[in-house]
């Protein structure tokens, strides 16, 4: 007992201890209140379900030294690459990912652990961030936890926000801590002292914003990044151009590190820009992406679609949650304090700080508000504006987190006021006592009330009060005083978001789950699902559609709108099949046909040749080419397992080899989606792949002993990719170096003082 | 004459300050951005879009827990409702003059175990909108298994007068409220709704005929079976059943047994229609007949229980 007063005295002798202390408890207490996700008794869901899933195709792929270009599982079979820019697989964070499933940890477990880590990665960044913005170390750590404690955090089982939030915020962290360190006018340009931690500063702002371009849609990012130059640029000219010159000044010193940056940066903005360029050749679809009249690409989104969801429907929702027991996922919430920080700073001053949080807010919320007319101006005129289909984003990654910095700016002047004796004591307790009196009135007068929302008030009114007592006309602290402030904050903060995230797990959707990933096997499989036995199957039933489609081949999506699903999921129950016969489709053809070619299992498949094979089909071959359906004899070879005639020889996610030995010539269909980007070889001789069955790939195979190899992508596109792995491990790594650095310079300079 | 200019200084400076004070002030940013968004933002316009789209998003994914509960007379948990009852608040809140949002919240309220809420909620549900045979047929229903007869019959009778065409064409246009419940039922087709409508109105008519019987009102509940009886509701052996206890509590034996007759050659298993048999035949001074009935009706009192216990069983409808 005496050792932990000890050890409790010492912590709170000096801030940072303090804060160090308050940062572990919050991140203890917030994994506390969420142990049944971290466990994995609730599962994720809705945009986090998917994010999991190919992330973990994706990680255990690595696993097994293989960077998965196609993932054969889904739709059956899509060009990964879609998948992988959405959560921008050169991450270096995945390594923790990688590093725990080759240690055989639960992926759901690991993944989850991962989330979690990540985003308080993104909240410590964010107390770094305050730090360099606000002058109380008080602030910071409010700022913290107003960003700990909201459902921003949340969204990480729900949705894929912090993959954008968290490496932005440190790009501003990034950028505000070299911006201060060099345009001070105390500094002089070519600092010796800091080069360590200039260089941790560009090294970082480039990680981040290789990072950012390369996740989901980075044009969210852009106008992000944009807008706060733009105001920068407006609130601090003096200042921009201080730091434009000495930094110029410190480039020219460092010629290799900046040619360095570029190169890097030019080459992490490769990745998506290949798959837009690759996207436009329109060989997938997107059923659920509402398209754009006249749309030029893919990924334009149709206007009504936009508006039908943006930030102010976001905000609206939160109304229907006033009852915070009801409170679920994708309802914004900060903690009750932040509305008290407001209630007390109505009267502040207007400070530049403020002033430039709310016209940034405000810039972003009028220019992404798409009931105005600004919106349809910058929606004809800005490219990417056509890109955006989820506006309510910007409410989650920047409108919040700048209120949270608007409100912290708030809380940072009385700080100030409070040390600097600056307020009339009388009139500072009256008021304070009459902000949480009317907070209490107003909440009194609401017909759904927590029980920690009093606690909050009483809390927050004693640590108002107490801190005002705790600092001396003379600038000295009253160090117990301090002490029970910084615990009274601690507590107006956390006390009521615990309640209210406790009854998250009551209220999230029913029947959601992870799914088909949790069991996938990397190992080839002959077959797919389950067979359907279409005789037992009454006419109705044999009529039903497919599911709906998010993202697939445009030949899969062609044959779910044609053929009965029951149908086409018992053809696709055998990933190979070889066929004696095969009908050209020309413009005769009808989906009658194929259909009861596949229902009554008929020995043909239907090609459309690449136009370079063409001719070759009205050659002599073994393989017949028939005009009738109705002349088919026979049955295919449906391949379940290995046998003497057919055997996969080696297989993972972009390539299968298959050994094949027939008397006479045939003709192989490999039931997995058909993309002008796979090729094929006979015996290590390339040969064209032809689009079988409308949606798969297929090719003659004459007869004899013959391996055939199926692979995705060339290898300079797959070597490519492990360069970009390279590039970005080495500049994290290169930033943890100098970040390293920096720090052991600091500590030197503060010991030699 | 120095001194004026000094004078007028002083106060312009001091002006300027006060103006300072006064507007560069958080409250006054605030109100500042409040008059600007109001002026070029049609909030009116926005907010009213925003609430119709957050109340679409807001629906159940599925309802398909209520249909459980409905098809199967299982009972659900309260807090598995909740989810439903939110929606339907919201809706009432946003929309309040929705007479379908009223009318499912005061059944999943019924469901909740919430007797008196329900009941205010399907009395404003019918004041919103009178001929929808729904409303007033679940009040009746209330009521009745409340015992309270003069009201469920009451309510019955107005349930009656409500127009067949309106509430079909009302349940099929409740895209928010009836029409998923449906759809997760698989019960979306005018077909379903009239079947569903059918069986109300024979309950409807079984109610008022129990309700008027236990009232003692013997001339009126017969008049109302009768009617049943015209209109070819289902169910003939009930409407017989009831107008032979009639007949029998104004001693008309002889019309009573021939009632009962026919009822017995509807359901042959009605054990009541059999014992009020063996009782007028003791009355008529038939001894051995009325020893026959009354073993058959012991029979089928323990092989196929009560009927007129089974009457009693009415259930809401999920409307």
């Amino acid at each position: 007992m005496k050792n932990l007063r000890t050890w409790i005295s010492n912590v709170f002798q000096s801030e940072e201890k303090i804060i160090c202390f308050f940062i572990v408890i919050s991140f203890l207490m917030w994994m506390f209140v969420f142990k049944g996700f971290l466990f994995g008794k609730i599962p994720v869901a809705s945009d986090a379900i998917s994010y999991y899933e190919h992330t973990k195709y994706f990680v255990e792929s690595l696993a097994r030294n293989v960077i998965p270009l196609w993932d054969p599982n889904w739709n059956c079979g899509v060009n990964n690459e879609f998948f992988l820019r959405r959560f921008n697989e050169f991450n270096p964070a995945y390594f923790f990912l990688i590093l725990s499933a080759k240690m055989g940890l639960p992926y759901r477990i690991g993944y989850i652990l991962f989330c979690v880590f990540y985003n308080f990665l993104g909240a410590y960044g964010f107390y770094l961030l305050a730090r360099r913005i606000f002058h109380y170390r008080k602030s910071a750590f409010t700022a913290f936890c107003l960003f700990l404690f909201s459902s921003l955090t949340t969204r990480m089982f729900d949705s894929y926000l912090h993959l954008m939030f968290v490496p932005m915020i440190w790009f501003f962290y990034f950028f505000l801590d070299i911006f201060q360190a060099l345009s001070e006018e105390r500094q002089s340009p070519g600092l010796n002292e800091d080069c360590d931690r200039i260089i941790r500063d560009i090294l970082g702002i480039l990680l981040t914003s290789m990072i950012l371009m390369g996740t989901y849609i980075p044009f969210y990012f852009i106008s992000i990044a944009i807008s706060f130059f733009l105001l920068m640029i407006i609130f601090s000219p003096k200042k921009m151009l201080r730091f434009v010159f000495v930094f110029g000044c410190f480039l020219k010193k460092h010629k290799i590190l900046i040619v360095i940056v570029l190169v890097c940066f030019g080459l992490s903005l490769l990745p998506g820009w290949l798959f837009y360029k690759q996207s436009s050749l329109s060989h997938f679809v997107l059923p659920g992406r509402p398209s754009a009249q006249n749309a030029k690409h893919i990924f334009e989104v149709n206007k009504v679609a936009i508006k039908d969801w943006g930030i102010m429907e976001d905000i609206v929702y939160v109304q229907y949650f006033n009852n915070l027991k009801r409170f679920t996922y994708a309802v914004l919430y900060l903690p009750l304090f932040a509305f008290i920080i407001f209630a007390m700073g109505l009267f502040n001053k207007i400070s530049k700080r403020l002033l430039f949080f709310c016209f940034w807010g405000m810039g972003l919320f009028l220019v992404y508000f798409p009931r105005i007319p600004l919106y349809d101006w910058f929606y004809s005129r800005v490219f990417f504006f056509k890109y955006f289909k989820n506006l309510h984003f910007f409410l989650w990654i920047i409108l919040s987190p700048v209120a949270i910095l608007f409100l912290t700016e708030i809380f940072d002047q009385y700080q100030h006021a409070i040390k600097k004796k600056k307020i009339n004591t009388v009139v500072y307790v009256l008021f304070a006592v009459l902000v949480h009196g009317l907070v209490l009135f107003v909440h009194v007068k609401q017909p759904y009330n927590i029980n920690s929302t009093y606690f909050v008030i009483v809390l927050s009114l004693a640590y108002f009060i107490i801190s005002f007592f705790s600092s001396q006309k003379n600038g000295a602290i009253n160090q117990k005083l301090n002490g029970l402030c910084w615990v009274l904050l601690f507590l107006s903060l956390v006390v009521q978001p615990l309640e209210v995230f406790s009854y998250l797990k009551n209220n999230i959707p029913l029947g959601y789950d992870i799914s088909k990933y949790d069991n996938l096997s990397h190992d080839f499989q002959y077959t797919r699902g389950r067979k359907v036995l279409l005789d037992s199957l009454k006419q109705e039933q044999l009529e039903i559609g497919g599911p709906q489609i998010y993202y697939a081949s445009k030949g899969y999506q062609q044959l779910l709108s044609h053929i009965p699903y029951p149908v086409l999921k018992n053809y696709i129950y055998y990933r190979f099949i070889v066929y004696d016969q095969v009908k050209v489709v020309e413009k005769d053809f009808h989906y009658d046909d194929l259909t009861v070619s596949l229902r009554g299992n008929k020995n043909v498949a239907f090609i459309q040749p690449l136009p370079e094979n063409y001719f070759s089909y009205y050659s002599d071959r073994g393989v017949t080419r028939v005009r009738n359906i109705q002349d088919i004899q026979g049955q295919p070879e449906y391949v379940s397992e290995s046998s003497s005639s057919f055997k996969v020889v080696s297989y993972d996610s972009n390539q299968v080899t298959v050994h094949m030995h027939y008397d006479i010539d045939k003709y192989l269909v490999y039931n997995d989606s058909f993309h002008p980007l796979w090729n094929a070889a006979i015996d290590n001789n390339p040969v064209g792949i032809d689009i079988a069955n409308i949606a798969f790939k297929g090719l003659f195979v004459p007869a004899g002993e013959h391996e055939i190899t199926f692979r995705f992508n060339t290898m300079f596109q797959y070597y490519l990719k492990v360069l970009f792995m390279l590039i970005f491990y080495a500049v994290f790594l290169a930033v943890l170096f100098y970040g390293w650095r920096a720090f052991m310079n600091r500590n030197r300079a503060v010991t030699a003082q | 004459m120095t001194k004026q200019p000094f004078k007028q200084k002083k106060c312009f400076s001091g002006g300027r300050q006060w103006i300072n004070f006064v507007f560069n002030r958080v409250i006054v940013l605030c109100l500042l951005f409040y008059v600007i968004s109001k002026t070029f933002i049609p909030w009116d316009y926005v907010v009213l879009k925003a609430k119709l789209v957050t109340l679409s998003r807001l629906m159940p994914a599925s309802w398909e827990l209520l249909v459980r509960a409905t098809e199967s007379k299982e009972t659900p948990e309260p807090k598995e409702l909740d989810r439903y009852v939110h929606y339907l608040e919201e809706i009432i809140e946003a929309l309040p003059n929705r007479p379908d949002s009223y009318g499912m919240l005061a059944y999943c309220r019924y469901l909740q175990g919430q007797v008196g809420e329900s009941k205010k909620l399907y009395n404003k549900a019918s004041d919103l909108k009178p001929d929808f045979f729904w409303f007033n047929y679940n009040l009746g229903v209330i009521h009745f298994k409340s015992k309270e007869y003069p009201a469920a019959f009451q309510f019955m009778v107005k349930a009656l007068d409500a127009k067949k065409r309106e509430t079909l064409r009302y349940t099929l246009n409740s895209r928010r409220i009836y029409v998923p419940f449906l759809i997760s039922g698989a019960h979306l087709s005018p077909e379903y709704v009239l079947a569903q409508m059918r069986f109300g109105y024979e309950n409807d008519y079984k109610v008022v005929v129990m309700s008027l019987y236990a009232m003692d009102e013997i001339s009126e509940m017969v008049g109302y079976a009768n009617s049943a009886l015209r209109e070819d509701i289902d169910d003939y052996a009930f409407f017989h059943f009831y107008l032979g206890l009639a007949q029998y509590k104004v001693k008309s034996y002889k019309l009573a047994l021939q009632s009962f007759r026919t009822a017995l050659r509807y359901d042959p298993y009605h054990y009541e229609a059999l014992y009020y048999s063996s009782l007028i035949m003791q009355a008529v001074g038939k001894p051995q007949v009325a020893h026959n009935f009354l073993e058959q009706s012991k029979i089928h009192q323990q092989s196929v229980g009560s009927r007129v216990e089974k009457y009693h069983n009415i259930d809401l409808a999920p409307y």
